[in-house]
């Protein structure tokens, strides 16, 4: 068949450089902090990642958490794909929100008791976000339809997620064309600040004081910007990591696909933070009517109508051997934290704060309490089941927020209140 | 006579106090030195409020909400504070007078800081200017409200990060309309294979079945909603935009007629949502395959934009219903029940929300196949006429599966596409050409700088909202030029004058020329208060000819911009901020008191913005707003009032009588829960509000050293009980008198705005479970410091009625505010004054008011 004559994609162009996008731009590493990284790691916080996984529709909690507290605990029938990982990570029972329920609710996952505030994630990255190419990046798993949203910004908006390997990929290893458009918009940029800088002059001479004042604002930011494109070259002059990754012909982007998309985004989580692209990632792990087929074989219903599944043990089984697949994924990237080593020679898992749950306790009664929450690395004292009573609860009960609070502290951050959490869960984990 | 005397005494103090420009302390009056400097003046003055060392300095705007506060202070006398020496009403009337003179002589309408175009504002006129689809990234930092509105010049800050955000979006803006350079590059078109497997599968409409050795894919449901009836290939979508040829092989499995089954092929973007009308999707061809079950073979040629795919639906199906509506479901599902063991049998499955539709109708056949069944029960005559949601939902599911089973359906065998066989233009590429063509119109033989004057001269008018002048033209054509010079294409140069332009300060702020505005300010004042959007061509063209400043055409364009769909942003923009609405989002009602959604939480928004629209549309009263007698409600608010036979969550106009308890922003559900915290209700916290925007007076800010009352929940202690130390205290009673009346008034509104007689008390029952029970009881009397008396809210709107001035000032100053983008000083309330007594005597219309505060000298002046 004869060849056609088409453009290149520009969007691709376009979106490497549109914030917002899934990935938050930020500035480059100060050279300072890359001559000497040994060092660097050395003097930092235990944990400098961390990566927040959620799945929409949640687990069948009585089949993911085990039947006894403590490190001698059976692991349970989800978890058994990870079992291998046991003293590398900690599950709890009895943590939430306090928020409402429901789908719609599945959003205070990482924001804290029904606020529309800024998400668990984006707090992180306000404070480590500067030190990667990528401040964070939101993703999830193909189109995603109906399955909310993961991170918010500080107003409360909601940040866009990629559920493209295809573009995920651009984004982090972007090609020289991408590069070349770049590096044009940030050099011909400078000629833009400067019209806009003379501009800004002759109108300052016009106006009154109070307005002087304001004007003020302006040149200081245009200075501010110009610094920053001069930081953005410095990265953009930096080599793109070099990976030996093949992505699949075909972006599994169907509903149906989605935990083959799945297993991609896991991979490319995995490059991301390999190569210090970013620190920050969330995925939302979507769950809908889709029907999968697991070991070539056609489940009983769709995914949602697993959910509810109104405590039939068949339906229980196949939704369980969905959580099966998710936490089978999540064993490999596991794996591959753990084999990766950071520049002191450590486990990078040791330094990742992982959190693998949901915002949803149990989908079956649209619950969003009691959620299955595991903690993996991040330089945490691992191994055990703690099952937090909820029957005699009483103001020191803890709250999901606390254990946010104690990754934050994990990373060095300092912060003494999230949502409606003030206290913190070290002593479940320090 | 009366302006006379004001001179006379204005003239006195103007010689004293503003030609030598003395402080507060040389004041001849004997009122200042005797009755404040004690505690007024030193190095820790009360309230921080040091009339000896206040500078009058006109010029700045603080001088006159200085003196304004103090003349406030004496005029209502709260100071002298009740517990020293109070002056003779002459005197304190005395005191006013002089203090009112000299702000009237030094005060003028003033004090607009530049502004920033907020986010909304930025939205609308990059779209505007450019004719591109745009919105604002969440990337862009929230701006601060200041005075109650996003859009006051002094709250709007440029931060670096703004600036940053202008500066990467410029680039993303002007691509949309001058796309950068694309190098071509060759396409091979590829054959794909679809087999059954690779079919998108969701819920039960569609089904891979083994038919003999085969597999084939199953249609049997005409449902609407696309993932619940149809499917699509999962591994095929367009890489390119084109042409794409298929084959497609189907047929029928027990089809019930003779009639062709039809496949509709609907184009579906795959990354979309899957949870779409299929109506809504582009149809590509219809397929008739005819009643036989051996595979028949079609082929055709189809058009695909980039990412699309290709959704497969069974036009004709005998199953599913959508457009019919419930009637149709009923007969569908009553033939299929009309089957006496079939019915026998769901009798006595029932209902069981559990149970997949699988295992549904396995237990259903298997039940109709054995002979536990009784055919002779009498409720088998008589099939039920309709059935509730829930069941209906259940059978239909039920029978989906039955039809995959034992037919009708429709069979896919295997598809092939081929393609790109030859390449399209696809929409989006077609509207950006478009784009590109009309901003950069034809070159007709000019020189480079000469097109470049012709394309950006218009360009630079529309974004800067006046023309540019000469200078201004020549930098950015220099600037397009000398890239093009550089060795880039000339659509690069103007590529980046545009990027420039949006960066530029005349782009970004607005309101720069001083005093009276120009007619190029005014516009775009007008129409940024009521469109919050640039001009538009009629408005800039009236501008241009001179004549917007003429009050005829300024209130003929007024007229014309409130009639537009588009004077539905002021009314989203101004009513949320003013009545606090944005708040509601974020109020999470304490479930003990109910149990609260998303549908309840749309449905009490929803009736503040249908009542306020038909205030607006309608130019009703002013008075309207405080006791109206209609109001909007679905089911769901007029379960919060307790009002019956509103069904559905359909809005509707309901009548009211007037006087009443709800109703109007003093009943509606929205503004209690703006007031409250979803809790509890805090009768100061309500009373500020009212105080603030309803009668249009602030309140200092409460003294930082006493701690805030806190509602005692245990109900031992009563809100009035703990309040009543606010009248105890002269220091507090000051402001409180004015407050706390107030807020009583409303506490028969519990914190989702329902009516109660009683406090609850919550008490935990041994089984865990909460109950309610009557605490305290309600009591919403008080007494207005002018003396009036008020039982609960009813009174309270009659009051403001009888005093509608009053009301309608407070939301003159707010539709100023909120038009000038600057706090109001004396002399912009001198304005209000006048502004509200000439509405009045026109009919007190609210269009009426608008109108003639954008015809005010405050509107007119930065």
């Amino acid at each position: 068949m004869e060849e056609l004559i088409t453009m290149t994609e520009s969007n691709r162009d376009r979106r490497t450089f549109l914030k917002g996008a899934g990935v938050g731009l930020a500035l480059p590493m100060q050279e300072s902090a890359r001559a000497d990284e040994s060092t660097d790691f050395q003097s930092r916080s235990p944990a400098q990642r961390f990566v927040a996984i959620g799945t929409y529709l949640g687990f069948h909690t009585p089949s993911w958490f085990p039947e006894k507290p403590g490190s001698g605990y059976t692991t349970s029938r989800v978890l058994k794909p990870i079992e291998r990982h046991r003293e590398r990570y900690t599950l709890i029972s009895g943590l939430d929100h306090r928020a409402p329920n429901g789908h719609a609710n599945w959003r205070n996952f990482l924001t804290g008791s029904g606020t529309s505030g800024v998400s668990l994630d984006q707090v992180i990255a306000a404070d480590v976000g500067d030190q990667t190419r990528f401040s964070s990046l939101q993703l999830t798993c193909g189109s995603a339809n109906g399955s909310g949203k993961i991170s918010f910004t500080r107003e409360g908006v909601p940040l866009p997620m990629i559920g493209r390997p295809s573009v995920v990929f651009a984004q982090l290893f972007s090609s020289d064309s991408d590069k070349n458009r770049m590096r044009y918009v940030l050099e011909s940029g400078r000629s833009v600040l400067d019209l806009v800088l003379e501009e800004a002059k002759s109108l300052n001479l016009r106006v009154s004081r109070t307005d002087q004042h304001k004007l003020g604002e302006y040149f200081s930011s245009v200075r501010e910007v110009e610094k920053k494109i001069q930081k953005r070259r410095e990265w953009l002059e930096r080599p793109s990591p070099e990976v030996d990754y093949r992505l699949p012909e075909f972006d599994p982007v169907a509903p149906d696909l989605s935990l083959e998309c799945e297993s991609i985004m896991y991979d490319l989580m995995m490059l991301a933070l390999e190569t210090d692209s970013t620190r920050v990632i969330t995925l939302l792990v979507p769950g809908a009517g889709q029907v999968f087929t697991i070991d070539g074989e056609k489940l009983i219903a769709g995914y949602h109508g697993l959910s509810h599944h109104g405590n039939d043990p068949a339906k229980i089984a196949d939704f369980n051997r969905i959580g099966i697949e998710h936490v089978t994924r999540f064993g490999r990237f596991l794996d591959k934290l753990q084999a990766k080593k950071d520049p002191l020679g450590r486990a990078l898992l040791d330094s990742t704060v992982v959190l693998y749950s949901s915002g949803m306790g149990d989908a079956n009664t649209h619950n969003n309490s009691n959620l299955p929450v595991l903690v993996a690395g991040g330089g945490f004292k691992h191994g055990r089941y703690h099952a937090i009573d909820r029957k005699r609860e009483s103001s020191s009960t803890p709250l999901f927020g606390d254990l946010f609070l104690t990754f934050l502290q994990q990373m060095g951050i300092e912060r003494n209140r999230f949502s409606n959490a003030s206290r913190n869960m070290n002593e479940f984990l320090l | 006579m009366r302006t006379l005397r004001l001179t006379m005494v204005a003239i006195t103090v103007f010689v004293v106090i503003h030609d030598r420009k003395l402080a507060a302390t040389e004041l001849p009056h004997d009122f200042f030195r005797s009755r404040c400097l004690d505690c007024h003046s030193g190095d820790s003055p009360e309230a921080m409020v040091n009339l000896e060392s206040a500078k009058l300095d006109w010029s700045l705007p603080k001088t006159s909400h200085f003196w304004e506060r103090v003349l406030a202070a004496i005029e209502d006398g709260r100071m002298p504070p009740v517990d020293v020496d109070q002056p003779a009403q002459a005197e304190r009337e005395a005191a006013a007078r002089e203090l009112h003179a000299v702000l009237q002589e030094n005060v003028r309408p003033v004090g607009t800081q530049l502004r920033r175009l907020n986010r909304t504002e930025y939205e609308h006129t990059i779209r505007d200017v450019l004719g591109v689809p745009f919105t604002t990234p969440p990337s862009f930092p929230a701006d601060a409200e200041t005075h109650g509105f996003d859009n006051i010049g002094e709250g709007l800050l440029l931060s670096p990060p703004l600036m940053e955000q202008y500066f990467l979006v410029a680039t993303d803006v002007a691509d949309l309309v001058i796309p950068p350079f694309r190098q071509a590059v060759k396409v091979k078109p590829e054959t794909i294979t679809i087999s059954p497997d690779d079919f998108s599968v969701n819920f039960e409409g569609s089904k891979v079945q083994s038919v003999s050795d085969t597999k084939v894919l199953r249609l049997v449901t005409k449902n609407e909603v696309l993932v619940r009836s149809s499917t699509w290939p999962t591994r095929f979508e367009a890489r390119h935009s084109g042409e794409y040829a298929l084959r497609i092989t189907a047929g029928a499995f027990e089809p019930v007629d003779d009639q062709p089954l039809k496949l509709k092929l609907l184009a579906f973007k795959s990354t979309g949502t899957s949870f779409t009308s299929v109506y809504g999707l582009r149809e590509l061809e219809i397929l008739e395959f005819q009643p036989l079950e051996e595979p028949q073979a079609k082929e055709l040629n189809v058009e695909l934009n980039k990412g699309e795919t290709v959704a497969f639906y069974w036009a004709n199906s005998p199953f599913g219903w959508d457009r019919d509506g419930k009637d149709e479901a009923a007969r569908q599902l009553r033939e299929r029940l009309g089957d006496p063991a079939k019915y026998a049998a769901w009798l006595k499955m029932g209902f069981d929300r559990g149970r997949t539709p699988a295992a549904g109708w396995q237990q259903m056949k298997e039940l109709v196949s054995g002979d536990t069944l009784d055919l002779q029960d009498t409720r088998l005559k008589k099939l039920p006429d309709s059935f509730t949601g829930t069941h209906q939902n259940q059978l239909m599911w039920l029978f989906e599966v039955m039809h995959h089973d034992v037919g009708p359906a429709l069979d896919i065998h295997a598809m092939t596409v081929t393609g790109p066989t030859r390449l399209i233009e696809d929409k989006e590429a077609q509207q950006q050409r478009k784009r590109t063509e009309a901003f950069l119109g034809r070159r007709e033989g000019r020189s480079d700088r000469d097109y470049a004057i012709a394309i950006l001269t218009p360009f630079l008018d529309s974004a800067f909202r006046r023309p540019p002048s000469k200078g201004q033209v020549e930098k950015y054509v220099d600037m397009a030029i000398s890239h093009h010079e550089d060795g880039y294409r000339f659509e690069d140069g103007i590529h980046l004058a545009i990027r420039a332009a949006l960066c530029s300060t005349s782009f970004l702020y607005r309101g720069t020329t001083a005093g009276m505005l120009d007619d190029y300010d005014l516009a775009s004042r007008l129409s940024y208060f009521l469109w919050s959007s640039p001009p538009d061509a009629a408005l800039r063209k009236a501008a241009a000819a001179g004549q917007l400043s003429d009050p005829d055409v300024l209130a003929k364009h007024t007229q014309r911009l409130l009639s537009d769909r588009r004077a539905s942003r002021f009314l989203a923009g101004f009513v949320d901020q003013w009545l606090d609405l944005k708040l509601l989002p974020e109020i999470m009602p304490d479930p003990r008191l109910l149990k609260f959604t998303e549908k309840d939480l749309k449905a009490v928004t929803e009736e503040t913005r249908l009542f306020v629209d038909e205030v607006f549309n309608e130019n009703h009263p002013i008075e309207t707003f405080i006791d109206p007698d209609f109001t909007y409600l679905n089911s769901r608010n007029a379960r919060l009032y307790g009002i019956e036979g509103i069904k559905g969550d359909a809005m509707r106009r309901v009548s009211l009588h007037k006087g009443g308890r709800y109703g109007g922003i003093l009943g509606q559900a929205s503004v209690m829960m703006a007031t409250a915290n979803g809790v509890d209700t805090q009768p100061v916290l309500r009373g500020v509000w009212l105080l603030e925007n309803v009668f249009g007076q602030s309140p200092p800010p409460p003294p930082s050293s006493v701690p805030a009352i806190e509602p005692d929940t245990s109900g031992a202690t009563s809100i009035r009980e703990l309040l009543s130390r606010h009248q105890a205290d002269a220091s507090c009673a000051a402001c409180h008198r004015r407050i706390d009346p107030l807020g009583f008034a409303l506490e028969n509104f519990d914190p989702v705005g329902r009516w109660r007689t009683h406090y609850p008390i919550y008490e935990k029952r041994r089984s865990g479970n909460v109950v309610t029970r009557n605490g305290p009881k309600v009591d919403a009397n008080g007494t207005l410091p002018d003396g009036t008396q008020i039982r609960d809210v009813r009174d309270l709107k009659k009051h403001l009625v009888d005093h509608i001035d009053q009301f309608s000032a407070c939301l003159a100053e707010k539709l100023l505010v909120y038009g000038s983008g600057r706090p109001l000083n004396y002399a912009d309330h001198q304005v209000v004054k006048r502004v509200v007594n000439d509405v009045k005597k026109q009919g007190n219309g609210f269009q009426d008011l608008i109108i003639a505060i954008v015809l005010s000298k405050s509107f007119r002046t930065k």
